[in-house]
């Protein structure tokens, strides 16, 4: 039968003992009254003995660890074959851990520790930390986690403007943000507050649109102009951003009320029903055609806004976007790609 | 302008107080025949005798403490402390008695002495012949420290010092004794507590005292180069120190290293650095930067001794770091 080995109590008020080393390997052969392994508590160092005759195994606790005074560190077996299956190598438990964390530079109070696993070792090594330390600079990280890192120049010149610091962060600027970050942080913010945005219109011959229009009428009475911008503009944009799901939000009518369309592209014009899922919207459609405006801003939330409004003969589309969510060129290659379906929709088809 | 040597300077100023305050005397180890192990003072006994020249014996707490009593009743003498590591030795004359003599007697009694010593390390001096210790004195409220860069710094503030009617602990860098500067032949003073701005600069402060402020020129030089403006700023005393001017400068410029040859922990860097802290704190754009001695015992090794005191390569490496965002 298996003997345990215990870590033992060795003051009045312990609770745990510092494992300081192994005597024995695991599997030795061991006789009662040999040195088995050294322990140590805030007072002494003490070699503990084997009791029986034996093998050591099962050995559950490393070297320099703290272990719970009870806790059974290691069997000894009469035979090797008795030694029960290990399940796996043990770690020491979370609480051992951080005791042994915060001992581990304790300096040893005993010289008989076998060199290679004597603590002082760290110890120097930490006092050479010390002492060279001053003489060099701290460092700043490049992690960004948590907080903002920036220096107290910038936080006040920033405070005093009403600039939002995180945006820098956001753009992906190195911290800590300095005074000379200032500037890009003023255009951030103009950026975030709405008021930098780009525009482009064009302007493009009605004819073949209402041409188009009775046509598609003349088979089916329930397509609305409505359906047919929203499905070209999803068509569009599904050349540039190459999402799965176009999700656009139109507006229209007198009282320009807002309903959702989900890749109205990809049905069949009569098929195209407003969709009541909750669904990103990517591009705001504002279809001024059946009031008398040709322009409307604010009000506006989307990185893409297409406005649709009559000019005599012509349509004037207008496209309005966030320059630092859509490239310039992209932007316009969209508006192209959009005035060119009106301009001939009957290419649409084929 | 002539150019004299800072002993000379020191000398000069001294005889020319002597000359004109017969209540003056000096008293140290070696300060007569000798003129000091630095010859600084060569030349005073013949002028003005053994009795206002005094050698002492080898007691510093002796010879302090006489020149304490002194002072309380009439006389105005200059203790000469041969190297400023001795000042150990007389930390109860200086810091219980002549630092509080005034205050604990309701200002019936004042203590106008000079105590002049120096400072300063890579002379091969070792640990006990070498430290600079200004720190511990300007720590004690009740006496003025005084700081001088050069032959010109040395003369005019060794002249205010001698007339200031409180103690006065004067360090002079060993190693600039022989260092010449542009120093007027008609009679001048610096007062205490007003720094000195030796180059203006508008990118960042370098506030040097004592042998840093050199190192710290060389630096502003070599930054120049690099199209970094550095102002150098030579505080004088450190007590009383001229808070004013290094903080308006720093305002000005959002970046400041402090560089002092007294151990960094505790010392002159640490207690500007905080100042700083406190009073420019929304103007600063990094950490306040700290150049001290290194904080180990001054090593006799050259080789080693050189590493422990801060350089203008230093001062310049530091800068360029700051100003690129690097701390």
């Amino acid at each position: 039968m298996a003997h345990e080995i215990i870590m033992p109590a060795l003051g009045m008020a312990q609770e745990t003992g510092r494992l300081v080393a192994w005597l024995k390997n695991e599997g030795d052969a061991v006789s009662k009254g040999d040195p088995l392994m050294e322990v140590e508590t805030d007072k002494s160092t003490m070699e503990v003995e084997a009791q029986k005759d034996g093998f050591l195994v099962n050995i559950t606790a490393q070297a320099n660890t703290d272990v719970p005074v009870g806790d059974v560190v290691a069997l000894i077996v009469e035979s090797l074959d008795d030694a029960p299956p290990r399940p796996s190598p043990s770690s020491p438990s979370p609480e051992a851990t951080e005791i042994a964390a915060t001992t581990s530079d304790i300096v040893p109070k005993t010289p008989s520790l076998p060199a290679e696993q004597s603590a002082s070792l760290p110890k120097i090594q930490a006092n050479e930390k010390i002492a060279r330390k001053p003489v060099q600079p701290a460092l700043v990280s490049n992690q960004a986690d948590g907080k903002i890192l920036a220096s107290p120049k910038l936080r006040a010149l920033a405070a005093s403007e009403n600039l939002d610091l995180s945006n820098l962060r956001n753009a992906g600027h190195p911290e800590p943000f300095k005074a000379a970050d200032l500037f890009a942080l003023r255009q951030l913010s103009n950026q975030s507050h709405g008021s930098l945005r780009s525009t482009a219109t064009s302007l493009i011959e009605k004819n073949s649109f209402h041409i188009f229009v009775s046509e598609i009428s003349a088979f089916n009475t329930e397509v609305s102009i409505e359906v047919i911008f929203a499905s070209f503009i999803a068509a569009s944009l599904r050349q540039y951003s190459g999402d799965d799901i176009i999700g656009i939000s139109y507006k229209s009518g007198k009282m320009l009320e807002s309903v959702l369309y989900l890749n109205p592209d990809q049905h069949q014009l009569a098929d195209i029903v407003v969709s009541d899922s909750d669904i990103p919207v990517m591009a705001e459609i504002c279809d001024l055609t059946s009031t008398d405006f040709i322009h409307l801003s604010g009000d506006t939330h989307s990185d893409i806004i297409f406005t649709i409004s009559n000019l005599a003969d012509q349509f004037m589309i207008t496209l309005d976007w966030q320059p630092n969510k859509l490239p310039q060129s992209d932007a316009l290659a969209l508006l192209s790609d959009f005035s060119m379906r009106v301009k001939s929709p009957l290419k649409q088809l084929l | 302008m002539r150019e004299i040597t800072f002993g000379a300077a020191v000398n000069e100023a001294i005889a020319e107080e002597m000359r004109l305050d017969n209540r003056i005397i000096l008293l140290g180890e070696d300060v007569a025949e000798a003129g000091t192990p630095f010859k600084v003072l060569s030349g005073l006994v013949e002028e003005f005798g053994a009795d206002r020249i005094i050698d002492t014996p080898i007691s510093e707490p002796g010879f302090t403490g006489i020149a304490v009593g002194a002072a309380m009743t009439g006389l105005r003498p200059i203790v000469d402390l041969m190297f400023g590591d001795f000042l150990f030795l007389i930390m109860d004359q200086l810091c219980n008695q002549a630092a509080k003599t005034h205050y604990m007697s309701g200002g019936k009694l004042s203590v106008p002495m000079v105590v002049r010593t120096n400072m300063g390390a890579t002379r091969r001096s070792a640990a006990q012949h070498s430290q600079s210790l200004h720190a511990l004195v300007a720590h004690i409220p009740g006496l003025k420290v005084a700081m001088p860069s050069s032959a010109y710094e040395a003369k005019g503030l060794m002249k205010t010092a001698i007339r200031d009617n409180n103690p006065v602990v004067i360090f002079e860098d060993k190693l600039m004794y022989n260092d010449k500067a542009g120093v007027p032949e008609e009679e001048y003073l610096i007062n205490f507590g007003e720094a000195n701005i030796l180059k203006a600069g508008t990118d960042i402060s370098l506030i040097a005292t004592s042998s840093m402020v050199q190192q710290a020129q060389l630096a502003a030089k070599s930054l120049a180069e690099r199209n970094i403006s550095a102002e150098v700023i030579d505080p004088r005393t450190i007590a009383p120190l001229d808070e004013d001017t290094l903080i308006n400068s720093v305002k000005k410029t959002s970046h400041a290293i402090v560089i002092d040859e007294g151990h960094q922990n505790y010392g002159v860097t640490a207690e500007i650095a905080a100042r700083i802290s406190e009073k420019a704190f929304y103007y600063l754009d990094a950490p306040v930067q700290r150049l001290g001695a290194m904080d180990v015992p001054i090593p006799f090794s050259p080789a080693l001794e050189d590493l422990t005191v801060p350089t203008a390569q230093q001062i310049h490496d530091r800068a360029v770091m700051m100003l690129e965002g690097k701390i």
